[in-house]
Order: C-alpha cells, then structure tokens, then sequence
C-alpha cells in the first residue's frame, strides 16, 4: 500500500502540496484528476522518489521511498516525457534495465516488443513519439514493477496500442496484484479502468472514492406518470414520490421527470413504483455527474476540474 | 545524508552504461594526444618542423596543442557524464530508477575520470618506448645524461597531463549540479575553472593601479598566485616566470591539488545530494549559490568596466606621472556600475526581466557589502603597503632596475641593475626610495599643467610633458624575504627623484658595474662598431680590443647623469628650454634649432661584442635541430656600448687607431640629424 501523509512542497516560492494525505491500496488502479498545474506530476515524480518532500512522507509497506533503492527496485515510473539516453537501441536500454531491476521479465519484454513491431536495434531518438512511449512502456511493464506509476500514459498511443497497453497492465494486476496510478486532466479517460478516483486541487485532495462505492451510493432514473397522477400529485391528493428520496438533481422535460438521487437503486425504484408511474427506467451514471454533485452541484469550477 | 555522500559506492550499472555510451570520448582524446606527441599539429608549427623542438616543448608543458586538449578532455567529460541533469525528462527517469543519488553520483565521477585518465596515460606509455632517442636533449645545462626523454620524465609527463584534465573535470562537475541546462554548465564551468586565476588577478589589477610603487615586473606574490591556482596554469606558465630548464614536475604541488580536487569532489557529491531536482527557475538552482554569482559577478564586472573607463575614456582620474587612478571618482564610478550590473546578472541568471522582487533591494545591499570588505586593502592602503621603505640595517642588498644604471650596455645575464650593499649606497637607495614614494602622486592628473613641490625650477617652467622613466627596487632582506617595488619618476635633477638617482648613479658601485669586463669579452667574441641609423660598419681589430675597452671604461667612469638621460632615451636629446623644443626632442627627428639648444650629447654609435663561434652545447644542439647556433652570418650579441659625442676617450682612440675619422663622424651626424655639427657636437675637433 502507498500512504502519504501530510504531504508538503513547494518550489519557485510557491506551494504545491499543503499537508495532502491519501492511501493508494495493494491490488488497485487508482485514478488521480486534477486540472494543469494541480501538483498531479509532482506527486508522481514524488512517489517514483525523484524529488523530496520538502515535509511529510510517501511511504511504500511502511517504507519511505526516497533514497531507497530497495523500494524503488519495485517501483516503476513511465512520465510524460520519457528519456532515453542519445543513442541508445532498445537493446541497450533492456541491459540497463536488467541490472538495475531485479524481476525484469525478458520474455514479456520480447512479447510486448514483437507485438508493438518496435526495431531493438535503431537508434531511439529516430522514434516517433508513439514509438517511444511503446518502449518505454515495453521497458517498465517488463521490470514487473509492484507499483506502477503513469502520468498521462495513453496521449500518443492509438486505440489498438492502448487496448493492448492496458491488457498488459491488467494482467499484470491480476496476477501479481500490482498497483497502478494513472494520473490524467481528463475523467472519462480513466473511467473504465480505474476502481478509486482521486481528484486534486489547489494542493488538496478534494475527493477520493471508490467507484464501486460511487455508483452503489448514486443512481439515476427517468420517471414519467400519467396526468391524472401529475395533477393529484400537484394538488397535494396524493403525496409526493420524491420527497423520501434524496434528490440531488432534477430535470423536467415535458412529462418526463429526470433524477439524480443519492441512494441505492433498488431502494429507489420500490421508493418510486408505489407511485405507479407509467415510465421508470434507470440510466447510465457517469463519473462525471457523480463528481459534479457529489462536490456540491453544477459548479463550474468543479466540471473544469473533471472535463 | 551526510554519511551517504562521503561514502564511495558507485552504481555499477550506470557506470557500465555511462563507459558503454561514451567510449567513443576517450578513443578520440586518445588519438588526438598521439597527433599532438607525433605529429605536427597546427599548433605546433611554430616549431618550423623540428621534431626535437616539439619534444622538448612537450616535455616541459610547453605544448598548446596538449594544453587544449586536457581542458577540452575534462570538459568534454563532465558534460557527457553528468548530461541527465541537463532535462527534466533525463532527471525523472535516471532518478527513478533503484539507485541512491550517492551512488550514481560516483559512478558518474568515476566514469568521467576513467575517460579522462586513461587517455593520457596510453599515450605516456606509448612515449616509454622512445626514451632514451638521441638528440632529445635539453639545451641548458641541467639535463640528465639520458637527455629530456626519459622515462621519469614520459611518467611525470603523463601524470601531469591526466591532473589537468582531471582538475578541469571535477571543477566542472561542480558546475552540473549547480545548473539546470547544457549551455549553463558549460558556461558556468569555464567560469569557475578561471575563478580563482580571475580573482587573483583581478586583486593583482587594483593594487596595479592604485597603488603606488606596486611592482610592475610580473614576479609579485598574486601573479604566483594565479599561476599556481589551477594545474592548467601552474604547468603551462610557471616555467615561463621561473625559467627553469629542468622538466616541471613538482610533487609538492601535485598532491596539494589531489587534495584540493578530492575536497571539491566531496562538495559537488553533498551538493548533489541536497540539490532539488525540480529546478528552480533561476540558472543556478541553489537559490544561495545564485545570490552569491550575481554579488560577485556584478562586483567584477563593475570593477573592469570602471577601470576601463577610469583608464581608457576618463583621463582626469589618472595621474600625469605614473599612471595610478584617483580612488574617489573611481569609487563614484563604480558604484552606479554595481547597480548596472547587478540587474544584468540578476535578469540572466532569473531569465526574467522582472527582477525588482524577491528581495531584490535586499539582496543589492548585501551584494556591496564585497567592495566594502575588499577595497580598504586593495583601493584603500590600509596596511601602509605604500610607504614602506626598509630600513638599511634590514637589507643586505639591493638593486636599482632602470637603463640609466646599466647605462646602455646589456648583458646576456638579462639583470641591468647593479647589486648596491655598501652602507653609503643603501642610504642612497633610501633616499631615492623615499623620494619616489613622496613623488607619487604629486604631478596631478594628466592634462593639467604641472608644478612639483619646492623642487620645480623656473628653468623647466611650465610644461605638459615631465620626462619620466620606470624603476623597480628590488630589495633582497636579511630575513631572507624580497621586497619589491616599482614607480615611474621624472629624470630630470629638478625634481627629487632625478636628483636621488643622479646620486645612485655616481657612485662607485654603478659605475664599476657598467665597466666593460675584458676577460669575459675576450675569447671568442667579436667587436663591431655599428653606426647609428646607417648602414656603416666596421670590425675592430684583435690587437686594438684592450686599448679600446680602456678607453670605453674611462669614459664609462666619467659619464654625467645627464648624458645617460640622453644616451638612455628618455628624451633622445636632452634640452633646456621651452615646450616646443621638448615637442622637438619627443619627435626626435628634427633639431633644427639644436644649435642654440646647447644639446652637449648625441648619441652617434653602437659598440657591439658579439660571439660568432658557437660552444659546444650550441653545435650539439644545431646539429640535432636545435635553434642556430652562433657563427659570422648569424652572430650572438654579448654586449652593447652606445658610443656618444661625450666619450671623448673612445671617440679619440677610434679616429687615431683609423676606424672613423672626423669627417665621418661629421658625416654620420649631418645624414642622421640633419644639422651641421657645430662646436658643442665635437669640441676640439674641426
């Protein structure tokens, strides 16, 4: 498990981080958003132990990560920019790899090389961008890292790489339970693949959640009722269906009520058939609308974080 | 931390990495130093061929070529080795990886050394072999039988060359940590590889010009000091200034520098380990290391662009006589400088026009806080460096340096001063030192019109031009230590100082010194009397050498102070009069009124010894091709007698003995000044 705590930076005279606390579980692919400039990068190259905390701890099990080359040998960082040294073939860089990381898997390097059709032996800065973040992720998947670390991984990639990309790292996960953070601008990217979702702002954690938790906690419905029902409903002869439930948004569109409530499915649909409504149908939830109203309403401020 | 950095264990995977990535470095230098050792370089051409020569210039640190390509080897290295440092892509990803800063720190050294030393030691070895060549041979006498290539020397060689690279490197890898990108570490390392040399040289500078009586002969302390402030000066330019002839290898000096770079080394690797590797957005990314260039850039910068200006644009702030600058208007010229410079440092090394924050007009206070500790002993003579005269009982010999005390005639010794220990002389020498040290300052600044203390004369009046002269004393002190000093005076008795060295001048001790010694003339040499601005020349038979040279030596014994200032050159006709006769005299063509200018004194020949027959060092050397040795067509001048219309012995030997007669004497003065000999020139003669 990552644990920071009371997390504090700061450089140019500016603050990044003011006392940040976050848990990143063994096992999870954790998903961290926040806008340009949130301290998203910084965090990363905090964790991967290129930088020092200039106060608080990023440990990795209980062990502080910077100036460990033992935990670092278990840690493995692709940034956004990746570097490979001038010159150098990707055979080069696997020997490199291979004395600095103990599990490194030639095999799997092999596989992931052929499929993404790489030329080990040409020189890496004749690559395409595309083509060295393939490497670099042929490199870092190939160490089997217990930690993987990725700030914005798939921009570059097509679809096909990306899908194979992201099947390398969940097999990795299932089966040796490695924990990923990805870290991106863009919320619907990580959505899919993520199981834990932090957003980061103003050197804070606003939220941090489990999406299995979020999409339990929240639903949303299409409710329509007949005229005869609306009107006794708008009278007060019969009460309202909506007032049990925690609406937290509401849309009219004609006859057609739409809802966002916090609370259970199940619970909302019973809550709502005692009405006798003539439409009642579920809709997909996005993280978005989660985020949005979970942090307190359509703020504007808030969807820019999450858009 | 601490331990960490002082602990040695690099990581063996980036250093093989760094070796496997940069072999081709170290192949190159390889190749290159033997092109600088075998072949002919472009540098090297001065050599005009001579395989010999440019061995022996090897052998004792003289080669450019060599020089150039240590500094450019270190350097070269530093950047190569520690070039992850220059992006933020190459610090994330080398720093991500399962590796103590310690360790990669000293793998990256010792990378670095590797490709600098190695180098340069196959290249010493591939010389072992040709140690012992004949005719690789030092000129002077000092040399070993075997000659200059031997095989301590190849070795000491080899080892001189790998600590100059190596000085170069490590003073550079300072340079990498402290900046965030490839020029800024290049620049930057230039920088601080020339900083001491620069600081010393620069405190040099100001006591040069502002303090009087400072020596001008390159030999004081602070030039030693820069010299021996990096390895790269010390063994390229020492030999220069000591002028020695044996190989230069000091091990004194050697280990005091493996000492100093180990203590640089452990800086860069504590640095290394505390440095963010954020980078801030200054170009030195240690915010103090910064405030600290910008002081002291700002403080050099300031100091040599008020000089240049005190000097070059300002002639006010000089003094007519010697040249030193008035320390308040320099002051006042510096100041508004600093502030000048230390906003142009500061918006290069923030990369921000925006520099007026921050603690900006803190940080400029600070900065002057350097002047004020510096200037009260380098502008300001606190230490009463400028009045100090010793005192007679302290000394137990001294020289006075000017031409009128070797009164045109040079050896090939090189010192033209005789040695004063008497007590009489010693007082002498104090009096002239003393009056030199009351003269300083006295003629006020160039452009004004000059009246001297009580010593100015109505007979010289008024007049923009002082004849002036340099002379340096060189006291040797009984406490074994050497006291030098250096001042420009005025010749003319009218003044204090011409007078006091009209005194030295006539004392026995100078006058015997400039006497000719006819035993060590004797021999092989021979004398020629060369007439001045023509093209006459005549040899001087065997058999009238001793009668000659006595004749020379009486005239040397009864030379007035006055016919030296001529002869010497100072003013090329010594006059009395008004200004425009010393504009005449200045221009030393036209005399056109040197008839009622009652010039006594013309200079009108050169007597010259030379050798023409070689020793047999010189025919060893020529033979082996060394620099030609003496002979008829090429001679070796040993001394030189200017022969003036006051020698009146010489003049009467060298017409009665058939080598000039009256008339062509008469004639070399009519072609040469282009006046009629009149009474005064040749009194007696007609």
């Amino acid at each position: 498990m990552i644990t920071v705590s009371n997390l504090k930076k700061s450089y140019d005279e500016t603050a990044v981080f003011d006392s940040l606390s976050m848990q990143v579980k063994r096992g999870s692919i954790y998903g961290l958003v926040g806008p340009n400039g949130s301290g998203k990068t910084t965090l990363l190259r905090m964790m991967a132990g290129v930088l020092r905390p200039d106060a608080g701890a990023i440990e990795l099990d209980g062990e502080a990560v910077y100036e460990n080359d033992k935990v670092k040998a278990r840690i493995g960082f692709i940034a956004d920019e990746f570097w490979f040294p001038f010159g150098e073939t990707l055979t080069g860089m696997q020997s490199m790899y291979k004395g600095f990381y103990p599990n490194f898997n030639d095999r799997r390097f092999h596989d992931m090389v052929t499929f993404f059709e790489l030329p080990a032996k040409r020189r890496m800065n004749t690559f395409s961008k595309g083509m060295k973040k393939q490497a670099a992720f042929c490199l870092v998947l190939a160490a089997e890292p217990d930690v993987l670390l990725l700030d914005e991984p798939l921009d570059g990639l097509d679809p096909l790489i990306r899908k194979y990309v992201l099947k390398q790292m969940m097999d990795l996960v299932a089966e040796k339970e490695m924990t990923v953070l990805v870290s991106s601008h863009n919320l619907r990217e990580l959505e899919g693949i993520c199981d834990t979702v932090g957003i980061l702002a103003d050197g804070k954690m606003l939220l941090e959640r489990e999406l299995e938790d979020l999409h339990n906690d929240f639903c949303k419905v299409q409710v329509a009722f007949d005229p005869e029902t609306r009107a006794a409903i708008h009278s007060g002869a019969q009460p309202d269906p909506y007032k049990a439930l925690n609406v937290l948004w509401k849309e009219s569109r004609g006859n057609v009520d739409l809802l966002l409530v916090r609370g259970a499915r199940a619970a909302v649909e019973e809550n709502l058939k005692a009405a006798a409504p003539v439409i009642l149908d579920p809709l997909p939830l996005t993280l978005e609308e989660v985020f949005i109203y979970e942090l307190g309403g359509d703020d504007r401020e808030i969807s820019s974080l999450i858009f | 931390m601490k331990s960490a950095a002082l602990s040695f264990k690099p990581s063996g995977g980036w250093l093989k990495n760094l070796l496997r990535r940069y072999w081709l470095l170290p192949v190159a230098a390889f190749i290159l130093d033997l092109c600088v050792c075998f072949l002919f370089s472009p540098m090297n051409l001065a050599d005009g061929g001579s395989l010999a020569v440019h061995m022996q210039d090897l052998m004792r640190n003289q080669s450019t070529g060599q020089l150039f390509l240590n500094v450019g080897l270190g350097l070269a290295a530093s950047l190569a080795v520690f070039s992850y440092l220059h992006s933020e892509p190459s610090v994330n990803s080398v720093h991500s990886m399962p590796v103590k800063r310690s360790h990669l720190f000293n793998a990256s050294t010792l990378a670095g050394l590797l490709m600098v030393a190695v180098p340069l030691a196959l290249n010493a070895l591939v010389l072992l072999p040709f140690c012992g060549l004949s005719g690789i041979r030092d000129a002077a006498a000092n040399i070993s039988p075997d000659g200059l290539l031997t095989v301590r020397n190849v070795l000491a060689f080899g080892l001189v060359n790998i600590l100059q690279a190596a000085a170069v490197y490590i003073i550079s890898n300072l340079a990498a940590i402290l900046t965030g990108t490839f020029v800024s570490h290049a620049l930057l390392a230039g920088l601080l590889n020339l900083l001491p040399w620069g600081l010393l040289q620069t405190v040099q500078s100001f006591l040069g010009f502002f303090f009087r009586g400072f020596p001008t002969d390159g030999m004081s302390i602070w030039n030693k000091l820069s010299r021996w402030s990096h390895p790269v000066f010390y063994y390229s330019l020492e030999r220069i200034y000591t002028d020695t002839s044996t190989f230069s290898f000091t091990p004194a000096y050697y280990f005091i520098w493996i000492g100093i770079l180990t203590l640089v080394t452990l800086l860069s690797a504590i640095l290394y380990n505390k440095v963010k590797l954020e980078r801030e957005k200054n170009v030195l990314v240690i915010p103090w290391t910064a405030d600290l260039f910008v002081a002291l850039a700002a403080f050099a910068s300031a100091s040599v662009a008020a000089v240049i200006l005190a000097v070059n644009i300002i002639p006010s702030f000089r003094d007519a006589i010697d040249g030193k600058l008035a320390r308040i208007p320099f002051i006042l010229l510096f100041l508004p400088l600093t502030v000048v410079f230390f906003i142009f440092w500061r918006m290069l090394t923030e990369r921000s026009t925006h520099v007026f924050r921050n603690g900006f007009w803190k940080k400029l206070l600070l900065s002057f806080l350097l002047p004020l500790a510096v200037f009260p002993f380098i502008l300001f003579d606190v230490t009463g460096y400028q009045n100090r005269v010793p005192d007679p009982d302290q000394v137990t010999s001294v020289r006075v340096e000017n031409f009128v005390f070797h009164d045109g005639v040079m050896d090939e010794t090189g010192t033209n001063s005789p040695n004063y220990h008497s007590k009489e002389d010693l007082a002498k020498v104090r009096a002239f030192h003393e009056a030199a040290i009351e003269m300083s300052g006295m003629a006020g600044t160039a452009g004004t019109d000059h009246t001297v203390g009580t010593d100015y004369t109505d007979e010289l009046g008024t007049t923009p031009f002082v004849p002036t002269t340099p002379v340096t004393i060189r006291y040797q002190l009984k406490n074994g230590k050497t006291l030098v000093r250096s001042y420009t005076v005025p010749t003319e008795t009218a003044y204090a100082t011409g007078k006091a060295m009209q005194e030295l001048y006539e004392t026995k001790t100078a006058r015997v010194y400039n006497k000719l010694d006819k035993e060590s003339l004797a021999g092989n040499t021979n004398m020629v009397l060369f007439a001045e601005g023509t093209q006459y020349s005549t040899g001087i038979r065997k058999e009238d050498w001793n009668g000659l040279m006595t004749a020379v030596n009486k005239d040397i014994m009864s030379r007035r102070y006055e016919d030296i200032l001529t002869i010497g050159g100072t003013v090329p006709v010594y006059a009395t009069g008004n200004a425009e006769q010393y504009a005449n005299a200045a221009n030393n063509t036209n005399a056109a009124n040197a008839e009622s200018s009652k010039m006594p004194t013309l200079a009108v020949a050169d007597l010259v010894f030379l050798r023409t027959t070689p020793t047999e060092e010189e025919r060893y050397a020529e033979d082996h091709m060394g620099p030609e040795a003496p002979s008829e067509s090429n001679p070796l001048e040993l001394r030189r007698f200017t022969l003036s219309t006051c020698d009146r012995n010489t003049i009467d030997f060298l017409v009665s003995h058939g080598y000039a007669t009256q008339a062509a004497l008469r004639e070399l003065v009519e072609q040469y000044y282009n006046v009629k000999p009149a009474e005064v020139f040749f009194p007696g003669m007609t």
